[in-house]
């Protein structure tokens, strides 16, 4: 069965740039929120493996989004795709189990290399 | 060959700018000096590249230095010092020995991360400029727009004085107006209230004389048939209206009404005094009648403050305007009574010294401190919470004693009162003649 | 009459995200700087009117007494480029925990220093900032030194009213907090119309490119 894939971002054009990113030959279903408070709905309705997740948002931040993930324990996986690049906010999000740390611009190499790392490949 | 690679441009360009260019490596080893830096330190480039800037100088800021550099080496962003928080880098000798001005050269100072082809900082270039010119002209600037500012400040102080001396003298204008409005009332009530206290005097004698007729006729009752119809009538009518009672009511309210009606006539009377419809007038007056007029007008200010001890010595009539040396009674009174503040004493005493005579108010206040004490004469000098006092009154109570060349003096102990001495000469001002009529 | 500057959706976005990296990138130059965690929020893209310019920056600092660095900044492309000016604005800042932690000078802090500090903190926002924006635009900035507009004075003084030449400029808002001690600080990218125009043709290719 296909992995399914959460992009959030709060940017039209952050997302699309995540989309592109993606390895070719990667057999996913990819679905899309604005916003953390959108994310929580789509992993609530189920199913999401793995969330390409921003920092800075309205609404809801990345931050919350991780917290409200452990909270209500979903099995969710979070590569938190920022562009606060700040040792404390990778240390941070880190300790909120997210996965890995990808800095902004995402491109098809580094978004490849964090996945093999993580065997999602 | 191209005009511009034949050009050596660190030994013609850089080191012979008329700026100061040096290089530093991370650890802050000079890499390069250019000529400014040699003439300005005196020390030769052989001598100082490749040695550690701080050893050469050790006077310099080190650590903020230390930083400045490693924030370019990590964030590769330019940093930038200005003269105007940190007026130089190096202490050089300033451009201007013969000008003069200034003690040292005023220096905008920029630090440039110097890249690899790599990007990767290797190196950071700074410059320093010498801006003392326009360092001395800004810091001239200011210093006006700081006079310029304060001057501004003074002048608003000062309209703001102009126009609470303009409301002062709106006030005594208007003060002067009731006066005047009062000395017409208390003219008015005059007459009537003469012919009301020789009409009670009558009353009270006519009163006292059917008084006696009646005791007269009451001792005949006796004689009287003791069952007739008209002895029950007197009794009942005595009975009726409480006739023992009466007689004896009617000389108490007699004698009330009297003493209110000779107290309304007083008042008018000092109303009359203080007021003066004749104010500047210059004659010989009593003293004494004219401090006691102003207690009474002052009376309200007073009897909840203090109690009055008159210590009156025997003091003859002195040439004076009255009703002036009544506004400067009535200043000393109020604020000895404003200087108190649960209940004290204020003692007035008179004395003939000489050619003058002596008047003393004095009280157990809170008293003056040394500056209060100096300025106390002064314009608009208050120690009353604003709004409260105008300052004016004292300097005019100077005013009007120094038009009588009498003199007020002022003694104050912080805690336990302030003595004021009012020295009058008894036949007035030595140029009387010379007064207005 | 200038028509006003006119932005699409797209346009926007993609300046949002250009903004957001290059802010990430600034505030890890200011962690750097203090060795404190920065807490970034989004930027906030509009317009100013000279017009309404008091009311306006009213309405988009909030606060009233600030002091406030200016730093002109230019594109090697001269006119056609990117350029403008960067505004950093502090307010609700506690100077003297901040010259603490700069760590960089000997004895007691007194104004100079802190204007000083001042200085610094916006020439190393606006620097990192702008020089991520430009990275992205692929352009080159080159850099006025900062100069202090003043230390607490009233919000509306840091643009005079009476001396602005134009009618609208764009204004990116960029807020920064430090976690733990009083620290906020906006920095305030102002650009004018022709450099607006430029960034607008830049973002369109970025945009056809993806």
């Amino acid at each position: 069965m296909a992995m399914s894939v959460l992009i959030c971002d709060d940017s039209n054009m952050a997302r699309k740039q995540m989309k592109k990113s993606l390895p070719d030959e990667w057999d996913v279903e990819v679905s899309f929120a604005n916003d953390g408070a959108e994310a929580m709905e789509v992993i609530r309705s189920g199913g999401v493996d793995l969330m390409f997740l921003d920092l800075t948002m309205p609404v809801m931040d990345g931050f919350e989004v991780l917290e409200m993930i452990k909270k209500e324990g979903h099995k969710t996986l979070v590569l938190v795709v920022s562009a606060d690049i700040q040792p404390q906010a990778v240390e941070r999000v880190k300790k909120m189990h997210a996965l890995e740390f990808v800095q902004k611009p995402v491109d098809k190499e580094k978004v490849t290399n964090v996945l093999r790392q993580y065997g999602l490949l | 060959m191209d005009l511009i690679t034949d050009i050596n441009w660190k030994e013609h360009v850089v080191d012979r700018m008329d700026t100061g260019v040096f290089l530093v490596d991370r650890t802050i080893k000079v890499l390069f000096w250019n000529r400014f830096m040699v003439m300005h330190t005196g020390q030769p480039a052989e001598s100082v590249e490749g040695r550690n800037l701080f050893e050469l100088f050790p006077d310099f800021p080190r650590r903020w230095f230390e930083r400045k550099v490693e924030g370019v080496f990590v964030l590769k962003n330019q940093a930038f010092s200005s003269w105007e928080q940190r007026p130089y880098l190096f202490k050089f000798a300033h451009n201007r020995p013969v000008t003069g001005g200034v003690e040292s050269m005023y220096q905008d100072v920029s630090l440039m991360p110097v890249l690899d082809i790599a990007g990767k900082a290797i190196a950071v270039c700074v410059s320093i400029r010498d801006v003392t010119d326009a360092a001395i002209y800004a810091t001239r600037m200011k210093e006006t727009m700081e006079t310029l500012e304060q001057e501004k400040n003074e002048q608003r102080i000062l309209i703001k004085k102009l126009e609470e001396a303009q409301s002062q003298l709106l006030q005594s204008e208007k003060m002067a107006a009731i006066g005047q409005l009062a000395a017409g009332v208390a003219h008015e009530i005059n007459n009537p209230i003469g012919f009301i206290k020789s009409n009670m005097t009558s009353l009270q004698k006519y009163t006292a004389s059917l008084v006696q007729l009646l005791e007269a006729y009451i001792k005949i009752e006796d004689q009287l048939d003791q069952n007739s119809s008209e002895m029950q009538t007197i009794a009942n009518t005595k009975d009726q209206i409480d006739f023992e009672y009466l007689v004896e009511d009617i000389g108490d309210l007699m004698t009330e009404s009297m003493d209110g009606v000779n107290r309304v006539s007083k008042i008018v009377k000092d109303l009359k005094d203080f007021s003066h419809v004749d104010q500047g007038d210059w004659k010989y007056e009593d003293l004494h009648r004219c401090i006691d007029s102003t207690l009474n007008v002052a009376w309200n200010e007073l009897k909840y403050k203090a109690e009055i001890k008159k210590q009156y010595g025997e003091v003859p009539q002195v040439f004076c305007m009255g009703s002036q040396l009544n506004q400067v009674f009535l200043n000393l009174l109020v604020n000895a009574a404003h200087a108190i503040e649960n209940r004290g004493i204020i003692t007035i005493t008179t004395a003939q010294k000489g050619e003058k005579v002596l008047i003393t108010v004095a009280d157990t206040g809170s008293g003056m401190n040394q500056e209060q004490l100096r300025r106390v004469f002064e314009p608009f000098f208050t120690t009353k919470p604003v709004g409260k006092g105008t300052g004016l009154g004292m300097s005019l109570s100077y005013g009007i004693i120094d038009k009588h060349e009498g003199k007020i003096e002022v003694e104050s102990q912080e805690g336990e009162g302030t003595t004021f001495n009012i020295w009058l000469p008894i036949e007035g001002p030595a140029t009387r003649d010379a007064l207005p009529a | 009459m200038n028509p006003h500057i006119e932005f699409s959706e797209d346009q926007r976005d993609c300046l949002q995200e250009v903004c957001n990296i290059a802010m990430g990138q600034a505030g890890n130059s200011l962690a750097r700087l203090f060795e404190r965690f920065v807490t970034l929020s989004v930027p906030a893209i509009g317009f100013v009117s000279a017009e309404n310019v008091e009311t306006e920056l009213q309405e988009l600092m909030g606060s009233l007494m600030v002091s406030a660095v200016r730093q002109a900044f230019f594109s090697t492309h001269g006119k056609e480029g990117l350029h403008g000016e960067a505004i950093v604005v502090f307010s609700d800042t506690n100077f003297e925990k901040l010259v603490q932690l700069a760590d960089y000078h000997e004895g007691p802090s007194n104004a100079a220093i802190e204007q000083e500090l001042l200085l610094d903190i916006s020439n190393v926002l606006s620097g990192a900032c702008l020089n991520g924006i430009a990275e992205q635009l692929e352009e080159q900035l080159g850099f006025s030194a900062p100069s202090l507009i003043g230390t607490n004075i009233p919000l509306a003084g840091i643009l005079d009213h009476e001396q602005l030449t134009w009618e609208q400029a764009m204004s990116i808002k960029i807020g920064y907090r430090l976690e733990e001690i009083e620290f906020q600080c906006d920095m305030l990218l102002l650009l004018p119309k022709i450099a607006v125009e430029h960034l607008k043709n830049t973002l369109d290719f970025l945009l056809e490119d993806d």
